[in-house]
């Protein structure tokens, strides 16, 4: 076997910690990122506190080196993963909701995420002595809303995918290194399609549903506002 | 005195030459430059890659009488349609900036059988 990083997951929230383990190679590991993220001397691998893509690499004792990609997102993004994982759907086809996206010309499913409403409840602002630093984070309750299209009748036939896709193993999981929790699944799919089809866009198969999902935001600086005083001297005459 | 322009005035009813007028777009062709963006998918989001398309061909700005008859409805921005004879493998909604400033392919028209291709653009949002 060759030399590899094991880990959990590779698409995880901002601010969570999660252990890294090298394979295959010879011990002891050096693991290093490169990224927002950091990695202690054992691998436990931090995430930082911004979107994007933090590269885990690992030497072993004979200088041999492998790297993990790991993507760091919002709630959002790992929805978007679920939902691209369970339903086997190839990459490019999930997105959070943009409108630099150029919409697909084939027959195909994709899913577009977005969020109808964020509502925060509850934030705390507290001082931690140990690392020095200010911590401020909130709760917040969010709906996202999940538009499931096709142009052929792929989005009729596997809608019901996205709900087991979110009841999945892989969900728990996710939810459980993530720190969120999908809070609330749909009563019902909104079918959109005759809405879609009477605007005049070839994209007759839509279907919504909102999920509700709470999860926390937080932000750790330092509090080190001040430089540091010179050491005090003994001012003698000469 | 012989015409300086020779246009079907000037050719004869019983005239056996070919009477489609010659056109030689090659001749006003000049080197180009485009710099097109491609999108891509990566982690959820969509990413915007730059490359740099040299080729031969007229950038000519849209006028007002054609702008009327023009389906995409833009009134505000400045429209340019391009004419080459390569395919710059562009479709409607592609981005591209030429000097600087960003436009959206709104429509292609595919005359490769007569040498050329033309699309049609629209100025597009600056970031």
């Amino acid at each position: 076997m060759s030399l590899q990083i094991l880990s959990n997951s590779t698409n995880v929230a901002m601010g969570i910690s999660m252990p890294v383990m090298g394979a295959g190679g010879v011990a002891p590991y050096t693991y290093s990122v490169l990224g927002n993220g950091s990695i202690t001397n054992s691998g436990v691998y931090s995430s930082g506190y911004k979107v994007g893509k933090d590269v885990i690499r690992v030497v072993d004792s004979t200088g041999k080196s492998a790297v993990l990609d790991v993507f760091v997102g919002t709630p959002l993004h790992l929805l978007a993963d679920i939902i691209q994982r369970q339903l086997g759907l190839p990459a490019g086809r999930v997105w959070l909701w943009d409108q630099k996206v150029i919409m697909p010309t084939d027959y195909d499913m994709f899913v577009v995420i977005g969020e109808s409403m964020v509502k925060p409840f509850g934030s705390a602002n507290y001082f931690d002595a140990a690392s020095d630093s200010q911590v401020i984070s909130t709760n917040c309750y969010a709906e996202a809303q999940i538009d499931i299209y096709s142009r052929g009748p792929e989005a009729r036939d596997r809608k019901e995918e996205v709900i087991l896709a979110l009841a999945s193993n892989y969900a728990e999981t996710q939810q459980e290194l993530n720190n969120f929790h999908i809070a609330k699944l749909p009563n019902s799919f909104n079918n959109l399609s005759v809405l879609e089809y009477d605007s005049g866009t070839a994209i007759p198969y839509r279907f919504t549903i909102t999920v509700g999902i709470q999860y926390q935001v937080k932000r750790i600086s330092s509090t080190q506002y001040f430089d540091d005083f010179d050491e005090p001297s003994v001012i003698t005459n000469p | 005195m012989k015409p300086l322009i020779t246009n079907a005035n000037s050719r004869s009813l019983d005239q056996i030459s070919p009477t489609l007028p010659q056109m030689n777009l090659t001749s006003w062709f000049q080197t180009i430059t485009f710099t097109v963006v491609k999108k891509v998918i990566v982690n959820f989001e969509t990413i915007e890659t730059q490359t740099k398309v040299v080729f031969q061909g007229i950038v000519e700005t849209v006028d007002p009488s054609k702008l009327t008859v023009l389906p995409v409805g833009e009134r505000r921005w400045n429209m340019i349609s391009v004419w080459t004879s390569t395919d710059l493998e562009l479709s409607p909604d592609d981005l591209f900036y030429y000097n600087n400033a960003p436009y959206r392919v709104m429509q292609k028209y595919d005359w490769q059988p007569y040498g050329y291709i033309q699309y049609e653009c629209s100025e597009d949002f600056k970031k």
